[in-house]
């Protein structure tokens, strides 16, 4: 009997064991931005117990206002931990001026998802003046509406309507013909 | 004031007499003297499913839409749409048998007009009350104006909405003015403010010579501006579809197609109107096996016409079946709603372009049955029209809740739509209450001018 409790024991120690081996190690990211030449690049250094973590699939993305704009294909990190990333100069940036960035690992089999976010001023300012402003037409907003429209608009709208006030006035008129003419 | 002299046109007054005149005076202001019980019954049943519509309403504004309707991210238009797009079909009855007929000088339209302009007035503004029941916050209608765009197809349909709905109701009431002095001057038992209103509009008339000519004019230019009118409505219904990007309502063919269905409806409608209205009101004198018979006759004509655009607007694309509409066109033709699609062809479009050809199936009670088919069908059609197609979108529908997928209107929604109907009989039921549902003078005036075509036929 005591020996089977032994056998229980040493196959718990062994389940505990494996376990402990097959949970994901804890790692973390940090971006930063460098201007290199006349290109804008995003280093994203990935780290595990002070240890940079290589072979890792990295994914940068720029937020926007209903979702996560990838930017790139997905980095893989070098020996240094350390995945690169072209940053294009033309994203419009947001309200305030800014992008908000964001690295992410996704499902990695040692080091699961984990993620990290940094900001840049890199990027378009978007010329709100000039989208107010712009040409008229058909797509464009409410007080960019073409001429030749707006005037179309007017003349069928007012031509119906007067029509109809027309003819409403002219049912005043009745009252005037009550008694001034011969009545049949 | 027999309306011989109304114009200086030839009349035929020697057969039909002042005694005629005051029998038909009698007989057409019957409905207005005396409310029978089971007119007020039906009264209190529409007033009672309205109410119900109204708490429905409030119900669905002051809940969550998405506990309160089955719209959805794919399906976002829904029964409303649909429903509209029904009562503004409905509303081109009084453009065709009132405006058409007139200018067209058919005679036999006199005793018609008034019921079908009443029922456009009323259908179009059911059309404003579903899409604002649509819009989910009805303040969004004020928001529409304040800050709409001239350029969407929505501002015109609000637009034309409105300028439909003063229309109608202007070419509703003018020829009502000579009927209002006829009130004034012979309905007794009256409560004193129906006799001052019946006084108020009858803008002091005594039927002089110019009183007439004015009457007669403001009718014409208000019947030939009715007509285009009529027609934008409906095909700027059709233009909030087809202006959208979507392949299932991307045709050049769709104002027409929506007018020509507008047309089919408007004349069915107009059966069973009569029908009710001629049994109700024991009006068999006036809205005779004649009109059942001309009726039916349109009925065949327009299912002819639509069948076409139909045939243009399924059968072009289906030949093709290129990828965008094969999804949409397979679903209906042999698909989830193959029943339905099938069954609103057959009996909306087939049996009203064949059976009333048959004269016995112009009998009222006949052609009523087949026009009740094609009301129904006709509502299903707009249905059709609507909501399959959304569930097809260009991007496949992956990873959302299975009820976002299919469509069935909430119990909200139906007792809206059942409000909307119960809304346009009590309209044209009120109104039957309170004014001659068909127009005095001017059945009179054309026993005088048509006396062969209304007395004689057959």
């Amino acid at each position: 009997m005591k020996s089977y409790k032994y056998i229980l024991i040493i196959c718990f120690g062994f389940f505990l064991n494996f376990h402990l081996w097959g949970q994901e190690k804890e790692a973390s990211m940090t971006l930063s931005f460098e201007k290199a030449d006349t290109n804008y690049v995003c280093k994203v250094q990935v780290s595990s117990e002070n240890k940079p973590v290589a072979e890792i699939a990295v994914k940068l993305y720029v937020q926007r206002l209903y979702g996560l704009l990838p930017i790139g294909k997905e980095v893989t990190t070098d020996e240094n931990g350390v995945a690169i990333f072209d940053f294009p100069k033309n994203i419009p940036l947001n309200s305030e001026g800014k992008l908000i960035v964001l690295a992410k690992v996704e499902d990695d089999e040692n080091y699961g998802s984990f993620e990290t976010q940094g900001e840049t001023k890199w990027g378009a300012q978007p010329d709100l003046l000039k989208l107010a402003h712009s040409e008229r037409s058909i797509s464009a907003s409410r007080g960019q509406a073409p001429i030749y429209f707006i005037v179309a608009s007017i003349v069928i709208i007012a031509g119906i309507w007067g029509t109809l006030l027309y003819v409403v006035l002219q049912v005043f008129k009745l009252k005037r013909y009550k008694l001034t003419s011969k009545k049949i | 004031m027999i309306e011989k002299d109304i114009t200086s046109e030839k009349t035929t007054h020697e057969t039909f007499t002042q005694e005629e005149y005051m029998v038909m005076k009698r007989d057409l202001l019957r409905p207005i003297q005396q409310i029978g019980t089971w007119g007020k019954v039906w009264i209190a049943f529409l007033v009672a499913v309205c109410l119900c519509g109204v708490y429905a309403y409030y119900i669905q504004e002051t809940k969550s839409k998405y506990v309160t309707v089955s719209l959805r991210d794919y399906t976002m238009w829904g029964v409303y749409i649909s429903n509209f797009v029904f009562f503004v079909a409905l509303s081109l009855i009084g453009v065709l048998m009132s405006a058409v007929l007139k200018l067209t000088n058919f005679q036999w339209y006199r005793p018609l007009s008034r019921i079908a302009e009443v029922i456009a007035v009323a259908a179009i503004m059911l059309a404003g009350i579903s899409i604002v029941a649509a819009m989910g916050r009805p303040d969004r209608l004020y928001y529409l104006v304040t800050h709409g765009r001239i350029q969407s197809p929505i501002v015109w349909d609000i637009i034309v909405i409105l300028t439909y709905v003063a229309t109608s109701i202007v070419l509703l009431f003018i020829p009502m003015i000579p009927s209002m002095s006829t009130c004034k001057n012979h309905l007794t038992n009256k409560p004193k403010w129906q006799m001052k209103m019946y006084d108020i509009l009858s803008f002091g008339w005594e039927g002089t010579a110019e009183q007439w000519k004015i009457l007669k004019k403001s009718v014409k230019i208000l019947t030939v501006l009715v007509i285009p009118l009529g027609v934008s409505i409906h095909t700027v219904t059709a233009w909030l579809f087809a202006t959208t990007l979507r392949s299932e309502w991307d045709s050049t063919n769709f104002g027409a197609y929506f007018v020509s269905g507008a047309f089919l409806l408007g004349v069915a409608g107009m059966v069973v109107a009569v029908f009710v209205i001629r049994k109700a009101y024991k009006l068999e004198n006036y809205l005779t096996e004649m009109h059942f018979d001309k009726l039916g006759k349109a009925l065949v004509l327009m299912s002819f016409i639509y069948i076409y655009f139909n045939i243009n607007e399924y059968l072009v694309p289906a030949y093709k079946m290129s990828g965008l509409h094969e999804n949409h066109l397979l679903n209906l033709f042999i698909g989830e709603e193959a029943i339905f699609y099938w069954s609103v062809v057959l009996f909306g479009m087939l049996i009203p372009a064949s059976l009333p050809l048959i004269p016995s199936m112009r009998k009222p009670l006949p052609l009523t049955i087949i026009a009740v088919c094609v009301v129904i069908a006709a509502w299903f059609k707009r249905y059709l029209i609507v909501i399959p197609g959304l569930a097809h979108p260009y991007l496949p529908i992956q990873d959302v809740p299975d009820s976002w997928r299919h469509y069935s209107p909430s119990l909200i929604e139906m007792t809206i739509v059942a409000a909307t109907f119960a809304a346009m009989m009590l309209i044209v039921t009120l109104f039957a209450k309170f004014f001659p549902i068909i127009s005095v003078w001017e059945v009179a005036e054309g026993k005088l001018e048509g006396k062969d075509e209304i007395i004689n036929y057959k």
